[in-house]
């Protein structure tokens, strides 16, 4: 008997001559499609945001100018209030004027330091920026390198080790961590300044010093769930049948781990990187205070003490716009890391 | 056929282990096989039977990890696949002896070219720049009939159709010129046509660069169309083996005959398709003398001793007890 289930017949010898399929690489035009759309609704968030900051000011009970002004204000301090907020003006015409302001860069004046607040927050923003992105680079430095040493060690000790300090990290509010590591590397050890800042411009040595413990208190959490997230993504890539090929072709374990698996990882790791790094700006209000940095966080918090209603505004509104930007970029990060997500 | 060359692999007694809760399970027991070069040997078998098992073992894969243990040797090119170091295995893999996987859709790595992923097999074990690995990895895709290769390099896999892909896994394969490749399923997740152009294929490739190769598959017809000789695998053992015209026309172990009768075929059409009672041992059950006999029809009492692989006349073994004295029984 001939047992051949399948026979390979002569016209199936021969590849058939296709014709090329058609490339379904996404044409240019698509792309920029994609990015106009993520602007456009950036832009829609942005206008969504300036309404309610705007409306914050609704939020004053009884009449803003009186309150604002504090007990025993003069009639001429709260006039000024009045002014300044254009009370008089129908709702519209106070949002337009104020958005108008916006983007032409004036966030009105300071009630208390009497200086225009943009020039406050500009003052105060190199601070913030200095610890988040400190912050974000120790978390996603060390959340990702101890997401991959449990991944490899996936139920090894080195991993239980990992994923305990990672869940502590996560559950611990920052400015607890903040306080704790000042207790321990200033007040006891003297290692790191307590309090303060210095400009990088002046003493990098003294600038790096001083942002230390604020960042590590700060990226604790992000850095624990960025270890989550490497730990999972990665321990599932691990065991893919393409990384089987990979190392059936010769690739070592190591260059598998650091080309593949964390490419393959890439896009869930941006997302959460964008996501920590929006939390990261909002945490950092708390930690500045606690280590008395001289950033927007503290600004921010004054001014909710000193009823300085137009500062609080423009610091929310930049925080929002920062968090815009980070979901944008991170958007636009997933697309370019993800070659099937191109649409 | 090449037939007097001393043998390219030549695997003794593998075992491989795993640990159950405690005890040591075998899944592949007392497996001895040779492939001489330029030949291809099938392994096969039901799913379970060992044979994925222990062609992961030569490349590596199996037994090597935590839980796992090894035994035996695997003689290749005055080496013992068993005993490299991790280095070793390394420069070995996709060197010397190459794989094609069973899951063309999961085996390319999403994330890369398909060109990148072949010229990275290349630069592994070959000094040549990017430049040139890549110029080679277009080859190798031309050699495996991709049309348009130069464009296609620049594709990523989700762009490839089944096919293509597992096109693209074998001129990741044959890359580095290796002298045997396993290939563990490598049609069964295909459309039946596309099955016959991938065999056609790997034909053609064993033919022109003189590939030994081990094909593992649990479907007869693909072994009478591409392999030279064959191992029949049930329960972690393999219970015959033989040149693949002799064995089909005349099966030596109960289990041979049952596969190849339950395999459907026109010529033979009978009034309904055969198959074998029972389903096959888990390794915590394997049985203590012959492994098929609580489904075998032929069997007697003296079945329950255990069993050795005999071999029964050049380049044939059998593992039946009662040799071929069952044969009588089968015509009644």
């Amino acid at each position: 008997m001939t047992p051949t289930g399948i026979s390979v017949s002569p016209a199936l010898q021969e590849p058939k001559k296709l014709p090329a399929p058609a490339k379904r690489r996404v044409p240019l035009s698509g792309l920029l499609r994609s990015v106009g759309t993520r602007i456009l609704r950036s832009l829609l968030l942005f206008v969504a945001v300036t309404i309610t900051v705007f409306g914050l000011s609704a939020l004053i009970p009884g009449d803003p100018a009186v309150s604002l002004a504090g007990e025993g204000a003069t009639p001429e301090a709260i006039a000024a209030i009045r002014t300044q907020l254009g009370l008089g003006k129908p709702w519209y015409e106070q949002y337009f004027s104020w958005t108008n302001g916006v983007l032409h860069g004036d966030l009105g004046t300071s009630f208390f330091y009497h200086t225009p607040v943009s020039d406050l927050v500009m003052s105060r923003l190199p601070v913030t920026l200095s610890l988040a992105l400190f912050a974000i680079i120790a978390a996603v430095v060390f959340g990702i390198l101890a997401g991959l040493l449990s991944a490899t060690r996936r139920g090894r000790l080195a991993d239980k080790i990992t994923t305990v300090i990672s869940t502590v990290g996560i559950a611990t509010p920052n400015f607890w961590v903040g306080m704790i590591l000042l207790i321990l590397f200033s007040l006891n050890w003297h290692i790191f300044p307590a309090v303060g800042y210095t400009p990088i411009t002046k003493n990098a040595g003294s600038w790096f010093m001083h942002l230390v413990l604020p960042a590590i208190a700060l990226a604790a959490a992000a850095g624990a769930e960025l270890q989550r997230q490497t730990r999972s993504s990665v321990s599932e890539i691990l065991s893919q049948d393409y990384i089987r090929t990979a190392r059936a072709q010769g690739l070592t374990r190591r260059k598998v781990l650091w080309q593949r698996a964390l490419k393959n990882g890439a896009p869930p790791l941006a997302t959460v990187v964008g996501f920590q790094t929006a939390v990261l700006l909002g945490g950092s209000v708390v930690v500045e205070k606690v280590f008395s940095l001289p950033g927007v966080g503290t600004l921010a918090i004054d001014s909710v003490t000193l009823k300085d209603l137009p500062i609080l505004q423009a610091v929310v509104l930049l925080n929002a716009c920062f968090v815009i930007i980070i979901n944008f970029a991170t958007d636009l990060i997933y697309t370019v890391l993800n070659p099937k997500v191109r649409i | 056929m090449t037939g007097a060359k001393d043998p390219l692999l030549n695997v003794e007694n593998l075992r491989v282990e795993i640990d159950f809760n405690g005890a040591w399970v075998p899944l592949v027991d007392d497996v001895s096989f040779s492939v001489k070069p330029g030949e291809t040997l099938g392994l096969v078998g039901e799913s379970g039977s060992g044979k994925s098992v222990s062609a992961m073992s030569l490349m590596g894969f199996m037994g090597r990890q935590r839980g796992q243990r090894l035994s035996g040797t695997a003689a290749f090119q005055g080496k013992d696949l068993l005993r490299l170091n991790d280095r070793e295995l390394e420069s070995m893999r996709g060197n010397e002896i190459a794989m094609v996987f069973q899951e063309p859709m999961t085996s390319l790595d999403p994330a890369f070219k398909v060109g990148h992923q072949i010229a990275a097999g290349i630069r592994v074990h070959q000094h040549v720049t990017a430049a040139q690995a890549k110029e080679m990895a277009i080859e190798a895709m031309d050699k495996v009939r991709i049309p348009s290769a130069r464009v296609r390099a620049d594709s990523y896999p989700h762009e490839f159709s089944g096919g293509m892909r597992q096109r693209v896994l074998i001129a990741m394969a044959i890359a580095n010129n290796p002298s045997m490749l396993i290939a563990d399923e490598p049609t069964t997740a295909l459309d039946v046509s596309v099955q016959a152009q991938i065999l056609a294929l790997l034909t053609e490739m064993k033919e022109d660069l003189g590939l030994a190769m081990i094909f593992i598959t649990h479907n007869m017809g693909v072994v009478a169309d591409i392999c030279d000789r064959l191992a029949v695998m049930y329960a972690g053992q393999i219970v015959e083996e033989g040149d693949v015209f002799e064995t089909f026309a005349a099966p030596q172990h109960p289990y041979t005959d049952r596969l190849l009768a339950a395999m459907p075929s026109i010529a033979s059409r009978r009034g309904s398709l055969e198959w074998i009672p029972g389903s096959p041992p888990k390794p915590t059950d394997f049985p203590a003398g012959c492994r098929f006999a609580p489904r075998c029809r032929h069997r007697l009492d003296s079945c329950e001793q255990p069993t050795t692989l005999l071999e029964i006349s050049p380049g044939r073994s059998n593992r039946c007890l009662r040799g071929n004295t069952w044969m009588e029984e089968n015509e009644s």
